[in-house]
């Protein structure tokens, strides 16, 4: 190591900022070379005159009056801050509590959607049913196929949830003594206008100005009859079911 | 808390085993950056109490600071105002696992540098960094018993706060933060957001510039100079 190269890191050496292996280097060479030896003589004198560039000590009425300025300050210039920089300000500092009510937000809104929706659903079908997909009523004498027609409108039924459900509109034509069955049963995953519809015949009912309502549960051997007085003789009736 | 140390000390033929109990140090600084810890988060809630506090724990080290980097009194007060109003409006965006002490730094560096911007662009309230400091050093020398001592010891803070007034603001920041605050080149590399290579080449370009002003004022050739 020559006289330029030590003179070089002569400044990091008298702050003790040189690696292990420079360091020794440096020491080595500073121990034989006079001239390399008077400088750093210099760089250690004024090294320690930096040191001792100390500020001076202030009083504590300094400090007491700078406090009380900046509490001053603070009150004057900052009034309260709004509501959302607030909220930002406490979860800047927590990322975790603020992703986990990111989430949290998220999921709520989510569930509000889905439960909405779905008590949406469960009314439109309901209003389907009393209004539109309703079953014409069974004249006398007419085969139980053509009694089973569907008024066809332009919107798509309702599917049900859950697959099999199936809900069998009847209604008992007042006409005694027809033995025919007269029911209409319609798979509701099936579209109106999409050709015949699945028929299957019920029960006849004895009943008269009735409107019977049968649900087919998804277990074959539970089935929902719902009876209801007839409100006209009109060929088409409303009904609501549960 | 005491820790029991047990040392084997075998002497000719007896054996002897003594033991000791050394007091060591308590963790002051651990519980004291734990105390600053709880004032930050209370002073980030709104609690003004807690801020003042944390006011109370640094003021020495950013009025020192800010003083070594502007030069004169009345600069270091405004800046130490302006520091301590900057933590207050950032203080919610400090993070709990910073070192509180170097974003506190780095936060007074900034104001250090809008204050010697301003002071160029305003240069009819420039004081010059020596000026005030020679007349603070001279009313202390009239106190100490010791007037040749005293007088030894202004000369040398004159000297030193003419040299640092030389140094680019990047440099006098490395030089007070590495030799004045005690930090290591990491350290200071961190506060400054630079790499500690860079902060060893300022800190050698501040060094050298320094001994050759002292070397000049202390051979005549500086005084010659003013």
């Amino acid at each position: 190591m020559n006289c330029r190269h030590v003179q070089e890191l002569l400044p990091l050496f008298v702050g003790q900022d040189l690696e292990e292996n420079q360091a020794r280097l440096v020491n080595a060479h500073v121990k034989i070379c006079d001239t390399c030896a008077a400088l750093f003589g210099e760089y250690q004198l004024s090294r320690e005159m930096t040191q001792q560039f100390t500020a001076p000590q202030f009083s504590e009425s300094v400090y007491d009056g700078l406090r009380q300025s900046v509490l001053r300050e603070i009150d004057r210039d900052t009034p309260a801050a709004p509501w959302h920089e607030s909220i930002t300000a406490a979860l800047w500092r927590r990322t975790g509590w603020a992703v986990a009510t990111a989430l949290l937000i998220v999921f709520s809104v989510s569930a509000v959607y889905f439960i909405a929706r779905r008590d949406s659903d469960s009314q439109s079908i309901a209003s389907d049913q009393g209004g539109k997909q309703v079953v014409t009523a069974a004249q006398p004498g007419t085969p139980p196929a053509e009694t089973g027609t569907i008024k066809k409108t332009n919107r798509l039924p309702h599917i049900p949830t859950r697959e099999g459900y199936r809900t069998i509109y009847s209604r008992r034509n007042s006409a005694p003594g027809i033995s025919a069955p007269t029911a209409v049963t319609r798979k509701l995953t099936t579209t109106t206008d999409g050709g015949e519809p699945n028929v299957v015949p019920s029960r006849a009912s004895s009943a008269e100005k009735t409107l019977r309502v049968e649900m087919q549960t998804s277990d074959p051997n539970i089935r929902i009859i719902w009876f209801a007085p007839q409100q006209n003789k009109s060929t088409s009736s409303s009904s609501k079911g549960t | 808390m005491g820790r029991r140390i047990i040392a084997d000390v075998t002497s000719g033929a007896a054996e002897m085993v003594l033991v000791l109990e050394l007091p060591l140090p308590v963790k002051a600084p651990a519980q004291a950056h734990a105390s600053v810890a709880q004032f930050i988060e209370r002073a980030a809630a709104g609690d003004k109490t807690a801020f003042e506090q944390i006011m109370v724990v640094s003021q020495q080290r950013v009025m020192s600071m800010t003083w070594r980097m502007l030069g004169n009194e009345a600069d270091a007060r405004d800046a130490t105002q302006e520091v301590f109003l900057r933590v207050y409006k950032y203080l919610g965006r400090f993070r709990q696992d910073q070192d509180f002490f170097a974003w506190l730094y780095r936060v007074t560096i900034n104001v250090c540098r809008d204050f010697l911007k301003r002071r160029r662009q305003h240069t009819d309230r420039f004081l010059p960094l020596a000026e005030e400091t020679e007349t603070a050093a001279l009313n202390v020398a009239v106190d100490q018993d010791d007037a040749e001592q005293a007088v030894i010891q202004t000369q040398q803070r004159v000297l030193m706060a003419r040299a640092m007034a030389t140094l680019p603001y990047k440099e006098r920041a490395a030089i007070v933060l590495r030799d004045l605050e005690g930090l290591s080149t990491e350290e200071v590399a961190r506060i400054m957001k630079s790499r500690p290579t860079t902060v060893r080449s300022q800190i050698s370009s501040a060094r050298r510039k320094i001994r050759i002003y002292c070397n000049q004022y202390l051979t005549g050739k500086g005084r010659e100079q003013q």
